[in-house]
């Protein structure tokens, strides 16, 4: 046997790497102190800074930040173009690399609190005037246990989304869209007969499919969670889910309206929208998305309320909330709530930042007054609507129905609602793609695992 | 006694005049052309590989302070239902490219062979797909599959005559569909790497062959393939390794759809890690995957091990 062995060696060396893994590994998020210091030099960086291809955008963001510098002189403001994507935003996060603050959409706001990934802002809130003049009601979408772990920026709710053009080519009345589900069929059915393009279609991958499934079972009648004594119950067993899923049935099979291609995501149903091969579908109002990004007209957009069923709850609030980076300090997150006061928020209050942020966005030929839920009260909203209002390049009166609806907005599953969501995904692919697929056999075992995740937490 | 010999000498000589003597020798040169491939193996792999075992073991989401959970994350990644699924769904991939590309390169390398003045266009013709980058030829095959009437391959398929077919939109076909486009994108590389094997092999067995009486199919089957099954078989290993592996295909292809029929264990070890945002148990379930493969592999090799060249 060899003396100097080299494996007993390698053990050794292996067996000490190990061991300097184990005593390094514990990596704590950075020591917060106790206050923030409003004085203290600070550097913070914000997501959402306008593209090189949106000069006037870009040049207001630029002029905002020196406003805002000049305004709190110890705060320097870095600015990226980073946008929230769900599928690189952890990676971003854990890295270290994520912005200061950042807009993240509602549906992903209750998962990131509860793996503690967003930073609590609950003292620091609490010192602004300008939060506390905002929407109670939207405020829940950011609160966990009595903390807030955002602010809410921007808010809608869900609505019917339709092709204005392709209802006149079909011969129905784009000013009289339909109320409830069986009017939405019939008009898939027209449509697909006289023009060939898909009448009604949803997402189907990447957890939309059960998102909206979950706002169809809302127009329906039924919730799909519910939290009692800080127990979560799933109910996705029920008449109202059954009846969703005998619409998307009964919308394939028997009108064969829903296109050939079930597979899916919100990209791809927004691409399909704007360009006028997907007649109605379901989202939040993404005016502003299809005309920019996508190449869609504005006179072609049609916005109406959630159709209902019979005892509909309403429909699925969302949008867009400024998330606060937990690994930032307690300094750099004072500095982060002023800036999306200052910026994303003042346009509500202040008919200065209001009018140079709206005459930018017309410059660049962007939407202008686009529908949504307001943040602040009816009467502040309309004061707004009225300083921009030389600004306003979207047909409002379009989108009557849908501004003054009266619908309740229901926030979404407080719990798992993403691992809710990814378990409805694959019954509306099934539904789509297997005529006999069995309804009633596919959501008892959905209600069965998902409320196995909620419940192993 | 007997004399010892020089390495016993070497051996049993103090360590201080061993050390002068591997100095004297070069040894810090050749040292020092180590460290470079240490340090970057040891922070590109090893470490993550060490890390992921620690990972494994606690519950994490690499923001705030991990807790220690032993061996939670396997028990919950082997309670998932979804695991049985992705499981079946790998296997399943792996035995369709085995039994569709496992052949077609080497038939392919066969047929190349055979050619003297073409070999080289062939060569890089042949090579072409496996250039294209693999997110970019998915989603050209994802256009090709377009279930409509007005698809390509249903536009091809309709000018003889065969019904718009469903590709990706159904469950049974969409698996083979994926594995068709994986294949091609991949043949390229094994074709290459088998015309160089044939090359290797001496004309007088074939002359031999041909002179006894056998046609083409016998000289492939009693010359060819013997020669080229020590390649054949490395080859095999590693595409199926490669193959219980297969991410970016069903990601991108189907995103695991229809019903689920395309998820594969790295599609799960996916979600787990970046959308439920729970490291602890995506590592647990990579983990699972490298030891499983590891096991295959040594029993493949161990098993193998008398009919390959020596």
């Amino acid at each position: 046997m060899q003396v100097r062995s080299p494996r007993a060696l390698a053990i050794a060396a292996v067996a000490a790497i190990a061991g300097l893994t184990l005593a390094g590994c514990s990596t704590a998020a950075p020591e917060k102190g106790p206050t923030a210091d409003p004085n203290a030099k600070v550097t913070i960086t914000v997501g959402e800074m306008p593209t090189a291809d949106q000069p006037a955008a870009l040049k207001t963001f630029n002029d905002r930040v020196a406003q805002f510098e000049k305004k709190y002189p110890n705060i320097t403001v870095k600015g990226e173009e980073t946008r929230y994507d769900p599928s690189s935003f952890n990676a971003l996060l854990v890295g270290g690399t994520a912005p200061s603050t950042l807009a993240i959409p509602f549906t992903d706001m209750q998962a990131l609190i509860a793996r503690g990934q967003a930073a609590d802002i609950t003292e620091l809130a609490k010192e602004s005037s300008v939060l506390s003049g905002l929407n109670p009601d939207l405020v829940k979408a950011v609160t966990k246990d009595g903390k807030k772990y955002g602010v809410v920026r921007q808010a809608y709710e869900m609505a019917l989304m339709y092709n204005r053009a392709l209802y006149t080519q079909a011969g129905l009345d784009p000013d009289s869209p339909p109320t409830d589900w069986e009017g939405v069929l019939k008009n898939a059915k027209t449509i697909a007969e006289k023009t060939g393009k898909t009448g009604f279609i949803i997402p189907t991958t990447s957890n939309q499919g059960g998102w909206l499934l979950a706002a169809m079972s809302y127009s329906n009648g039924s919730l799909v969670e519910s939290v009692k004594d800080g127990k979560a119950k799933v109910s996705v067993d029920t008449a109202a889910m059954k009846k969703s899923l005998q619409f998307l049935h009964d919308l394939r099979w028997d009108a064969n309206a829903a296109g050939a291609n079930f597979l899916l995501n919100g990209d791809d149903i927004r691409n399909q929208y704007a360009a006028g091969t997907v007649a109605q579908t379901i989202n939040g109002p993404i005016y502003a998305d299809v005309v920019v990004n996508r190449g869609m007209k504005g006179p072609d957009i049609g916005i109406a309320p959630m159709p209902q069923g019979k005892d509909g709850l309403g429909t699925l609030g969302g949008g867009a909330i400024q998330w606060f980076n937990p690994k930032a300090d307690e300094n750099q997150l004072a500095a982060a709530l002023k800036w999306t006061e200052f910026y994303w928020l003042d346009r509500y209050f202040d008919k200065e930042s209001a009018v140079a942020l709206a005459s930018a966005a017309a410059a660049d030929k962007k939407p202008v007054g686009a529908p949504e839920l307001p943040l602040v009260s009816d009467k502040q909203y309309d004061t707004y609507l009225g300083w921009i209002k030389d600004s306003v390049n979207v047909d409002r009166s379009l989108y009557a129905d849908y501004l003054g609806s009266t619908l309740k907005v229901n926030a979404e599953p407080a719990v798992k609602a993403q691992e809710l969501y990814a378990a409805l995904d694959p019954i509306v692919q099934a539904v789509l793609t297997d005529q006999n697929a069995d309804i009633d056999k596919l959501l008892s075992a959905a209600q069965t695992s998902v409320q196995g995740v909620v419940d192993a937490g | 006694m007997a004399e010892l010999t020089a390495a016993e000498r070497r051996r049993t000589k103090p360590v201080g005049a061993r050390f002068i003597t591997w100095v004297r020798g070069g040894g810090i040169s050749t040292f020092l052309f180590f460290v470079p491939l240490l340090f970057t193996f040891g922070y590109f792999a090893w470490w993550p590989i060490l890390r992921s075992l620690v990972l494994s073991l606690q519950k994490t989401n690499l923001v705030t302070e991990p807790t220690w959970v032993g061996l939670n994350n396997f028990e919950r990644v082997l309670a998932d239902p979804l695991l049985g699924t992705a499981v079946a769904n790998t296997l399943l991939f792996a035995g369709l490219a085995l039994l569709i590309g496992f052949p077609v390169p080497i038939l392919f390398a066969t047929f190349m062979a055979e050619l003297r003045r073409t070999r080289q266009v062939a060569s890089v013709m042949v090579y072409l797909p496996v250039i294209i980058p693999p997110v970019v030829s998915v989603l050209l095959w994802k256009q090709f599959y377009d279930p409509s009437a007005n698809g390509l391959f249903n536009t091809l398929l309709g000018a003889i005559g065969v019904g718009p077919l469903p590709w990706l939109q159904d469950g049974n076909m969409a698996m083979p569909a994926i594995v068709i486009q994986a294949t091609w994108a991949g043949f390229g590389q094994a074709t290459i790497i088998y015309l160089a094997a044939l090359m290797s092999i001496q004309s007088e067995l074939y002359e031999a062959a041909e002179m006894d009486g056998a046609r083409v199919v016998r000289r492939f089957w009693h010359i060819t393939l013997p020669q080229m099954r020590s390649i054949m078989l490395l080859m095999l290993l590693l595409q199926v390794i490669g193959t219980m592996q297969v991410f970016t295909e069903p990601f991108v292809m189907t995103g695991g759809g229809p019903v689920n029929r395309t998820t594969t264990v790295l599609m799960l070890i996916y979600n787990y890690a970046f959308l439920q945002g729970d490291y602890g148990k995506a590592t647990a379930l990579s983990l699972l995957l490298a030891v499983v493969l590891t096991i295959v592999s040594a029993v493949y090799l161990r098993l193998t091990r008398s009919w390959s060249k020596s």
